[in-house]
């Protein structure tokens, strides 16, 4: 067998060619914040499209979070990470403290990616547990989503509860830099 | 056997390798290539597919001409899973 790796480094576009194209007050928002960690952008299309799949049980539910990621040129460079879309496992075996997500997922998510789109991360529910990363979670994102902009998010909807984490390490992303933005 | 050369990449898209591998190798082999190539977790379940034809190649099924062709795509896509227990 022969394997000669052909991957390469994703090279992301500036964060300021998106910021421009966010409501003024979005804008500002995002703009404004002075620490330099990752801002991770949910369009409220995104969002609405995760709550909807993860108000449908008790147990546990997730999928996969399309989008762009950016770099954000400061004092240390960041990312700006979007997630326009989501896209949600149909085939799963779950409970109210697990969720094994079958790969049919993947097949759905590819026809979405557009140039310039990227698989971002990927996004489950804690119901009433509290929105935070579990051993199991913080190994799944090390393992399938170790770019520094890929991200998680675990949503509690019975708490109202969202957390974003980023990179293979699972930092928390701080609740001022995870911004739901109104377009769609 | 002939051989047969082929793109395979993760399902993220991050990881890509030109891999060339005799036709007598099985799904099984391609998925354990690319776990001791891009060091992917050996605890979990992949599946290998073919999306330039669309099609899934079971673990235990041979690269014949059905399901792969020179230059095709195929991609490991690993089952995703979360949760406290």
């Amino acid at each position: 067998m022969r394997w000669e790796d052909q991957s390469e480094t994703v090279t992301l576009p500036a964060a300021a060619v998106f910021l421009k194209t966010l409501e003024p007050a979005d804008e500002q928002r995002l703009s404004g914040l002075e620490n330099e960690l990752p801002r991770v952008v949910v369009t409220s299309d995104c969002l609405r499209s995760m709550r909807e799949h993860l108000d449908t049980s008790c147990d546990e539910l997730g999928g996969l979070l399309l989008g762009r990621a950016y770099r954000h040129a400061g004092p240390a460079e960041t990312h700006v990470i979007v997630a326009e879309c989501s896209v949600a496992s149909r085939v799963f075996d779950s409970t109210g403290v697990s969720l094994r997500m079958e790969t049919e997922v993947w097949d759905r998510a590819r026809p979405l990616l557009d140039a310039g789109a990227l698989v971002v991360g990927w996004y489950h529910s804690h119901p009433n547990l509290g929105a935070f990363f579990s051993e199991t979670d913080r190994t799944t994102q090390r393992s399938f989503f170790r770019n520094p902009f890929s991200v998680g998010i675990v949503i509690d909807p019975v708490r109202e509860e969202m957390r974003a984490f980023v990179g293979p390490e699972s930092a928390i992303v701080p609740e001022e830099n995870l911004v739901v933005v109104a377009c769609g | 056997m002939t051989d047969v050369k082929f793109i395979i990449r993760t399902a993220d898209q991050t990881r890509k390798a030109e891999v060339e591998m005799q036709r007598s190798s099985i799904g099984a082999d391609i998925v354990q290539a690319a776990v001791d190539n891009w060091a992917l977790p050996s605890d979990t379940d992949y599946a290998l597919v073919n999306v330039t034809t669309g099609r899934s190649l079971v673990p235990t099924e041979m690269l014949d001409e059905n399901f792969v062709q020179a230059g095709d795509v195929l991609e490991v896509q690993p089952v995703l899973v979360a949760g406290h227990a």
